[in-house]
């Protein structure tokens, strides 16, 4: 028996390597490789230049201007996703008659494709067939028009967020549920109020499901595509320029610089590893000091 | 103390009611840029175009009709059904054996091959855009079907891991034993045994993947070059981006496109599995 498990192990071993290297890693080894050179004539011919891709990358002013422009296009994202997510986590967290169906409306924009979302929003808000010009003028504010480039950044995050803030809910939602509910009837019984029963019982709890989250969702927003691509596609370029991941798609397949692609590529892929594994060691750290706290009846709630 | 008890019930009652009704009032004001789209697909174009908000009093499905008639929509209709179902069905082909290899055995190496597997995660789509794209060229699948299942099964598969190793170590490893003393194999040990035995899980899991393959739309833009693999996100973002829009035929295609979302949440619901669709995948 314990032969043929060994063999069965093996076998999918060599599978799992197979796999994950033809997906992965002969991409990532071909991006690293491909950033040390040169190519001409559509990649016909190519000339070791050493890091001279990264240099150009780097000194590229397209780079700043294009790291701004997804820190302008991250940052109020993310802030959003997280912050409106909590609120209705928090708010559909209980068991009461209705809310299954409130937690289904809440996450079906999960469901749909962002090239969707970015018409409904688009015809949603269209000053000549969409109703919020007219539903915000019946309440007397006057209607921004957003489809000019200055619109482009805030219409990239409205629906950034729309299509991201159901993952971010069920997220947390799944996290608030877990918190038993003893926890919440000892501090009743105490008479604290909300506000200390959130600080002493909801966020302890979910404050590091928040903070993986909040990672997780700028190592994806940085360098997403389609929102930014999809809202050019209507918009003239946003005020703001090109996202990093637009830049890289025009670096590679409008201008052909193919090294300085790649070099770009494998920044922004080592970065996000970074900042992941940084994550990684820092909740650990966090997550033991809480056991250990815990364990010494520091923090009871 | 029982009229302060029935205070408290009644103070409770009320505040889950006003919950209630504001969390429906958000719920819908999130869910109306669709609902209106939904609702305009089914409108007449003069209707959309001539009187926008008045409250919909014809019906018609002479969009969806005229939408059938736009050279190319069938093509991308069946391209796209034929991309999301063979990523489903090699995703789950990778990922079940190595979910299972992954959760099941204990071996040197185990946590390196979990943590390689998922940092898959954290490669952005526009980072293996050119890559992919030059190896997909080498072995002349740029603009082909497979490309873009290709993309896709490598686009499902770190979350997909991650969730079947989930899947199996939930499955109590004793519904093996009597299998293994039956001699059985692997593969049908896998398919016979532990599939089954979490078979909900599972269905969730192909959904979610049908459902990524179904809406992806950088990939499939990446690789398609025309009408032969153009998928359906692709056709609308070339509706969309034309120099005149066409709001009746945005509309209906966008329908067409959440349809099967739909269903399948609907679905989903039903079988209470929609929570794990969405617990471990990316957005």
């Amino acid at each position: 028996m314990n032969r043929t498990i060994r063999r069965e192990c093996a076998f999918l071993t060599f599978l799992a390597l197979v796999v994950i290297g033809v997906m992965y890693g002969v991409p990532l080894a071909r991006v690293a490789f491909g950033s040390l050179f040169s190519y001409q004539d559509f990649g016909a011919s190519r000339k070791f230049v050493d890091l001279a891709n990264y240099v150009s990358y780097f000194r590229d002013p397209s780079f700043s201007q294009s790291f701004f422009a997804s820190l302008a296009f991250t940052i109020p994202s993310v802030i959003l996703q997280v912050g409106f997510a909590f609120v209705a986590a928090l708010l559909t967290r209980r068991r009461l008659p209705g809310f299954g169906a409130l937690r289904w409306m809440l996450m079906a924009p999960y469901f749909l494709s962002t090239v969707v979302v970015v018409v409904a929003w688009r015809f949603f808000s269209d000053p000549f067939v969409g109703p919020l010009p007219a539903m915000l003028s019946w309440v007397g504010i006057a209607s921004p028009d957003l489809r000019g480039p200055t619109a482009a950044l805030p219409v990239m995050i409205i629906v950034a967020t729309y299509e991201a803030f159901p993952f971010t809910y069920v997220v947390l939602l799944a996290r608030l549920v877990q918190i038993p509910a003893s926890l919440y009837e000892v501090t009743e019984l105490a008479g604290a109020n909300p506000w200390r029963t959130f600080a002493a019982v909801t966020w302890p709890q979910v404050s590091l499901t928040v903070g993986g989250l909040i990672l997780l969702r700028i190592l994806i927003t940085w360098l997403k595509f389609d929102v930014p691509w999809l809202v050019y596609a209507a918009h003239a370029r946003s005020q703001w320029g090109d996202t990093l991941a637009v830049f890289i798609y025009r670096t590679a397949f409008e201008n052909l610089q193919t090294g300085k692609a790649y070099a770009a590529s494998l920044s922004l892929v080592s970065a996000a590893w970074a900042v992941y594994g940084l994550y990684v060691l820092t909740s650990r750290q966090w997550q033991q000091k809480g056991v250990k706290f815990w364990s010494n009846g520091q923090r009871k709630t | 103390v029982a009229a302060e008890g029935s205070e408290v019930l009644v103070k409770r009652t009320a505040q889950n009611i006003a919950i209630s009704v504001f969390g429906y009032f958000v719920a819908l004001a999130i869910l109306l840029p669709i609902l209106w789209i939904v609702i305009s697909a089914f409108r007449p174009e003069s209707d959309i175009v001539g009187a926008p908000y008045d409250l919909p009093r014809r019906v018609t499905l002479q969009n969806f009709i005229e939408l059938w008639q736009i050279p190319g929509f069938g093509h991308s209709l069946i391209n796209s059904l034929l991309v999301a179902c063979f990523t489903t069905i090699a995703t789950a082909s990778a990922a079940l054996p190595i979910g299972y290899l992954i959760s099941r055995y204990r071996f040197t190496g185990r946590r390196l091959l979990k943590t390689i597997a998922l940092f898959g995660y954290l490669f952005a789509p526009a980072i293996l855009a050119l890559p992919y794209f030059q190896l997909l060229a080498t072995f002349g699948l740029v603009d082909s079907l497979a490309g873009i299942v290709f993309t896709h099964v490598a686009f499902c598969l770190p979350f997909s891991l991650a969730l079947t190793e989930l899947i199996f170590r939930s499955v109590p490893a004793s519904i093996e034993e009597v299998a293994m003393l039956d001699g059985s194999g692997l593969a049908r040990r896998i398919l016979t045994v532990v599939v089954p035995a979490a078979r909900y899980q599972v269905a969730a899991l192909l959904l979610l993947v049908f459902t990524i393959s179904w809406k992806e739309f950088f990939f499939a833009f990446l690789i398609s070059a025309g009408d032969r693999t153009r998928t359906l996100p692709v056709l609308l973002a070339t509706l969309y981006g034309g120099e005149s829009l066409n709001w009746h035929l945005l509309c209906a295609l966008s329908t067409v496109l959440a349809l099967p979302s739909v269903l399948i949440l609907l679905w989903g619901r039903a079988i209470r599995v929609v929570p794990l669709v969405t617990a471990g995948s990316r957005g």
